[in-house]
C-alpha cells in the first residue's frame, strides 16, 4: 500500500524540495506566466479590472466544479465523457420540472440530484462488476444523456429550449444558494467551487478515502489485494463526477433562467484538461485538486485574456490551443528545473 | 446697435462652437464591440465580421466582433461580461436566449453602454433592453419560405434543422410549417448535423424511406456542408429534380445549383447588413441620438429571395466576402 502512495508521504524530504517537488508547482508558474502576459497585454483594456478578473474566476468556477471530481475519478484510473451531457440533462431536469411540471425549486433539484446517483451508480456498476472501460460507457452515456435531452424537451415542451425558469420559480430563497453575484459580478458559484477544492483537497490528501483514491489509480491490483473496496471507490467517484454535474447545471439554470440542449457541451474535454494542465496523469495514480484548480484558472484566464488582448477571433481557437500548450510546457519545465536545483 | 451686434456676434460664436462640436463628435473615434452567439468565422458569421469592419472603417468605429468557439450561450454571456470591461462606447449582441443574457446585457445600460442587438432574439430584446434589433424575423422568413414552397406545389415537406434548440432556426421550421399546413400540406421536422455529414445523409435516407411522397425540403442553411450531401443523396435515391429543394442563406456551393435549377430558391437574411447596420445604428445613436425603427424598434433584414433570376449577381458578392 505505502508504494502506491505519492513518495513525497514515504519519507522526510527538506521543506523546499517536498514543495517544488509538488505537481501544481509548476502548474501555478504556467498560470503567473500567462497572467502577467495578459496584464501587461490587455490591462489597460479591462482586464485588470473588478468585472476583468470576474470574468474570468466566472468561468474557472464552472469548470473547477467539475474539474474538482473528474480529477478524483481520472487519479482513480478512470474517465466520464458523459459529464458535459450530464450538466445539459439534469438542467433540463430543473428547466422541465419547474416550468412543465409545476415542481417547486426543491423537488426539480432533488429530483436531478436522484437521477444522478442512479446514473453515476449504473456507470461504476458497468465498469466495476462487467469491466467494461469506462471511456465507452461514458462515450455511450455521452450520447444517450445528450439526446435524452432533446428528446424529452421536445416530446414534453415542443423545442429543446426552455426558457422562464425565473418565473417560475419566482422568489423561492433556494435560487440565491446558486444563483446570484457574490461581490461586484462574481457568480455565487464562485464559492461553490472553492468549497469543492477545499472539500476535495482535503479527502484526497488527509483522509483514508483519499488514499484508496491513490491506490486504486495506481496500482487495483495491488489495491484490491491490500483489502481497499476498489469496486467502491470507483462507483462513489462516478457518483460524485454526476453530483457536481447537477451542481454546475444548477447553477448555469438558476442564473440563467433557462436551459438548452446545448449546456455544458465540451465540460467533459474541458474539465480533462484543467486536470491535466494541473498535474493530473490521464493513466490514473497521480494527480492533485489545487492543480485543477489552477488548471481551471489557467482556462479562464487565457480565455478572456484573449478577447481582453483584443485578438481577432479568427485566431482565436488557434491560440487558445496554443497557450494552453505552452502553459503544460511551462509546468513541465519549470518542474524539472526547479527540482534538479 | 451695439448691443444687436453683439448679439449677432454671440449668436455667430454660439453657432460657430456648435458646429464646431458636432465636427468633433463625429470625429471622435468610437469603440463598439459586437458578441456572437456562436464561432465567428463559419462561412455565416465571418460576412457580418465583414460588415462590422466596413461600418468601422466608413464610420470612424474601433469594432470588434468575437463569439464562442461553437454554440454557446454561457460563453457569450460571459464574453458580454467581459466586454464591459472593456468599457465600449456601445455594444451589440446576438440574442440567442433572451432569458439567459438578460442580465449581462442589463449589467451593461446600468454601466451607461447602450445596447442594440442583431440575428437572434426579435421576439424578445425589448424586454432585455435592447434599443434597436436588427435581424431576420425568423418565422416571417419561415412564412415566406412555405408560401413559396407551396406557390411550387410542395405539399409534403421535411424542415431540416442543424442545431435544434436554435430559436430562429426553430422558427423558419415553425414558418414554414404554418404556411404549408395553411394549405393543407403537411411539414416534419429532420434534425441534421454540421459536423457529421453521414448523420445528416442517413437523416435524410431514412426519411424518404419512411415517407416516398415527401416532395419538398426547407429549412437548412446553405452555406454549412449540408446541401452538398442533401444534393448527392437525392442523386443515389434517384430523386433528383422530383423534390423541391430550398434552402437558407447561401453558400458558393449551392448558388451553381441554383443556376442548375437543383434548388428552387434560398431565403438570404442579407448577414453582411446584420454586421453593417448594428455598428451603423449605435454610432448615429451615440453620435446624434437618432434610433432607427420607429416605435416596435426592429430593423427587419431578411426574406430576401434568391433564384435563377438573381444569382449571378449574388454569386459576384459573395465571391467578394461580402454577401
Amino acid at each position: 500500500m505505502t508504494m502506491a502512495l505519492p513518495h513525497s508521504r514515504t519519507r522526510e524530504l527538506p521543506l523546499g524540495r517536498r514543495i517544488v517537488e509538488r505537481p501544481e508547482v509548476g502548474a501555478a508558474i504556467g498560470v503567473i506566466v500567462l497572467w502577467v502576459f495578459f496584464a501587461i497585454i490587455g490591462g489597460s483594456d479591462g482586464f485588470l479590472t473588478t468585472r476583468g478578473i470576474a470574468s474570468y474566476l466566472n468561468i474557472a468556477a464552472q469548470v473547477g466544479i467539475v474539474g474538482t471530481t473528474v480529477t478524483l475519478l481520472l487519479i482513480a484510473g478512470e474517465f466520464d465523457l458523459s459529464i458535459g451531457s450530464m450538466v445539459g440533462f439534469s438542467g433540463m431536469i430543473i428547466a422541465l420540472g419547474t416550468t412543465q411540471a409545476g415542481m417547486p425549486l426543491w423537488l426539480a433539484l432533488l429530483c436531478a440530484l436522484a437521477f444522478a446517483v442512479l446514473y453515476g451508480y449504473a456507470v461504476g456498476m458497468l465498469v466495476v462488476r462487467w469491466n467494461i472501460p469506462s471511456f465507452i460507457v461514458t462515450l455511450a452515456g455521452l450520447f444517450l444523456l445528450r439526446g435524452a435531452t432533446i428528446g424529452f424537451s421536445r416530446s414534453i415542451a415542443q423545442q429543446p429550449y426552455i426558457g422562464g425558469v425565473k418565473n417560475a420559480i419566482g422568489t423561492d430563497p433556494l435560487q440565491y444558494l446558486f444563483a446570484g453575484k457574490l461581490w461586484e459580478s462574481l457568480d455565487v458559484g464562485f464559492l461553490w467551487w472553492i468549497g469543492l477544492v477545499i472539500v476535495g483537497a482535503i479527502v484526497l490528501t488527509k483522509t483514508k478515502f483519499g488514499n484508496w483514491i491513490f491506490a486504486v489509480g495506481g496500482s487495483p491490483s495491488a489495491a484490491r489485494a491490500s483489502g481497499i473496496p476498489v469496486a467502491r471507490v470507483k462507483i462513489i467517484l462516478f457518483i460524485a463526477v454526476s453530483v457536481s454535474g447537477v451542481l454546475l447545471a444548477a447553477i448555469q439554470v438558476l442564473s440563467l433562467g433557462s436551459a438548452d440542449s446545448f449546456r455544458g457541451q465540451g465540460k467533459e474535454f474541458e474539465a480533462a484538461i484543467t486536470a491535466v494542465i494541473g498535474g493530473t496523469s490521464l493513466s490514473g495514480g497521480t494527480g492533485s485538486i489545487i492543480g485543477t484548480a489552477i488548471g481551471a484558472l489557467t482556462l479562464g484566464i487565457v480565455r478572456q485574456g484573449l478577447f481582453f488582448a483584443g485578438v481577432d477571433y479568427d485566431w482565436y481557437q488557434a491560440i487558445l490551443g496554443l497557450l494552453l500548450l505552452l502553459a503544460v510546457i511551462i509546468n513541465q519545465f519549470a518542474r524539472r528545473n526547479v527540482s534538479k536545483s | 446697435m451695439k448691443i444687436t451686434r453683439s448679439v449677432i456676434g454671440l449668436a455667430a460664436g454660439a453657432l460657430l462652437s456648435a458646429s464646431g462640436l458636432a465636427a468633433h463628435a463625429e470625429d471622435k473615434q468610437l469603440y463598439i464591440i459586437g458578441v456572437f452567439h456562436a464561432d465567428v468565422s463559419n462561412s455565416f458569421s465571418s460576412v457580418v465580421k465583414k460588415g462590422v469592419e466596413q461600418a468601422g472603417k466608413d464610420l470612424n468605429v474601433k469594432v470588434e466582433f468575437v463569439g464562442p468557439d461553437k454554440f454557446d450561450v454561457v460563453q457569450e454571456g460571459q464574453l458580454i461580461e467581459a466586454a464591459i470591461a472593456k468599457k465600449p462606447d456601445g455594444l451589440f449582441v446576438s440574442l440567442a436566449d433572451c432569458d439567459a443574457l438578460k442580465p449581462m446585457v442589463q449589467q451593461a445600460i446600468d454601466a451607461g453602454i447602450p445596447v442594440m442587438s442583431f440575428n437572434s432574439g426579435a421576439s424578445c430584446f425589448k424586454q432585455v433592453g435592447s434599443l434597436v434589433h436588427v435581424a431576420e424575423d425568423g418565422l416571417e422568413a419561415g412564412n415566406g419560405a412555405g408560401e413559396r414552397l407551396v406557390a411550387l406545389g410542395a405539399k409534403n415537406v421535411i424542415c431540416l434543422n442543424h442545431e435544434v434548440g436554435n430559436a430562429i432556426l426553430e422558427d423558419r421550421c415553425n414558418g414554414i410549417k404554418a404556411a404549408v399546413e395553411k394549405a393543407g400540406g403537411k411539414v416534419s421536422i429532420v434534425p441534421t448535423s454540421l459536423a457529421d455529414p453521414s448523420v445528416t445523409k442517413g437523416a435524410i435516407e431514412s426519411a424518404f424511406l419512411k415517407d416516398p411522397t415527401i416532395d419538398a425540403i426547407g429549412g437548412e442553411w446553405g452555406g454549412g456542408p449540408s446541401p452538398a450531401v442533401i444534393d448527392q443523396t437525392l442523386t443515389e435515391l434517384n430523386l433528383q429534380g422530383k423534390v423541391i429543394v430550398s434552402y437558407f442563406d447561401p453558400g458558393l456551393d449551392t448558388l451553381p445549383m441554383i443556376k442548375e435549377g437543383k434548388i428552387a430558391f434560398e431565403t438570404s437574411q442579407v448577414p453582411f447588413n446584420q454586421g453593417y447596420l448594428p455598428v451603423e445604428f449605435l454610432a448615429a445613436y451615440l453620435r446624434y441620438g437618432v434610433l432607427p425603427g420607429g416605435p416596435t424598434g426592429v430593423v427587419s433584414n431578411g426574406g430576401f429571395f434568391i433564384d435563377k433570376t438573381n444569382v449571378d449577381k449574388i454569386t459576384d458578392l459573395v465571391k467578394g466576402g461580402i454577401y
